[in-house]
């Protein structure tokens, strides 16, 4: 969707490009907007959730954050296993690497059938999978 | 053709064969892989079951890349694979591939690579349900 500056939030920003997206401008003036994400789990982490999918509204969220914060927080009486299955710990914390993101423990995180960052930020409409390590054949 | 199904039902062996004995008068050998349930766990527990479940549209996209890569790399004709997802008892059938290809030594190499892959890439997990207990396997 396309949005003429110059008409929407006045003089303020006509010093900017006057045309930029909806989400774009949003970001500009400093406003995030709340996404919906769907999430995938498979074989273990199914089992331990008790679900399949699920939906997650996030607001100005990474792939990190629906890992460490907004999964755990909505699957409170598994979250301990689940950040022990997810993540590498070292006495109970997460670790992380010398950027700062946690470090995920054998499992792939698909973004719509795509690898992506753990610092990848997440869109409205994203499909995130988890996928535990394989095990067919 | 390249055929590739994740099903809780797989096809007639037999008719999967001549299936794929037609896509080419060029055959000269077809390589088949039966995978089954074993009905003893790696410590020896008496296995009742296996429970298969997929990422089905990955899982199909994977395994069509790998066919794709052992046309590329070694020249075979066709390939089919076809892999059960549900509950699959001992001695059930759980996993048929069949490569297509002029002569036996494609379809050798072929074959082994297609079903290590399958195991380390493949989107699919399977829980071994047995006498003592159940735990989900990795293939590492």
């Amino acid at each position: 969707m396309k949005i003429h500056l110059n008409e929407c939030f006045g003089k303020i920003l006509l010093s900017c490009e006057n045309t930029l997206n909806f989400d774009g401008a949003l970001f500009y003036l400093g406003v995030r907007m709340m996404v919906r994400v769907k999430v995938k789990y498979f074989g273990m982490l199914r089992e331990m959730l008790g679900v399949r999918e699920e939906e997650y509204d996030v607001k100005d969220a990474t792939l990190a954050d629906l890992l460490l914060k907004y999964i755990p927080e909505n699957h409170k009486d598994v979250s301990e296993k689940w950040m022990e299955a997810i993540f590498v710990t070292v006495r109970g914390e997460v670790a992380v690497n010398r950027d700062g993101a946690p470090i995920i423990k054998g499992h792939f995180i698909l973004v719509d059938g795509r690898s992506q960052d753990i610092n990848y930020r997440l869109k409205d409409g994203d499909e995130v999978a988890i996928l535990p390590p394989v095990g067919g054949g | 053709m390249l055929k590739v199904k994740i099903s809780e039902k797989l096809d007639d062996l037999n008719s999967l064969l001549n299936e794929i004995k037609g896509a080419s008068n060029e055959i000269g050998a077809i390589t088949i892989f039966v995978g089954a349930v074993r009905g003893l766990g790696k410590d020896g527990e008496k296995v009742l079951r296996l429970e298969y479940e997929a990422y089905e549209e990955m899982a199909i996209k994977t395994l069509e890349n790998i066919i794709s890569d052992l046309k590329s790399k070694y020249g075979i004709i066709d390939a089919i694979v076809e892999h059960k997802i549900g509950s699959a008892s001992v001695g059930e059938d759980t996993v048929y591939a069949l490569v297509a290809s002029k002569h036996r030594e494609e379809g050798f190499k072929s074959i082994i690579e297609l079903i290590e892959r399958l195991k380390r890439e493949v989107p699919i997990w399977k829980k071994e349900v047995t006498d003592k207990g159940s735990h989900w396997i990795e293939n590492i």
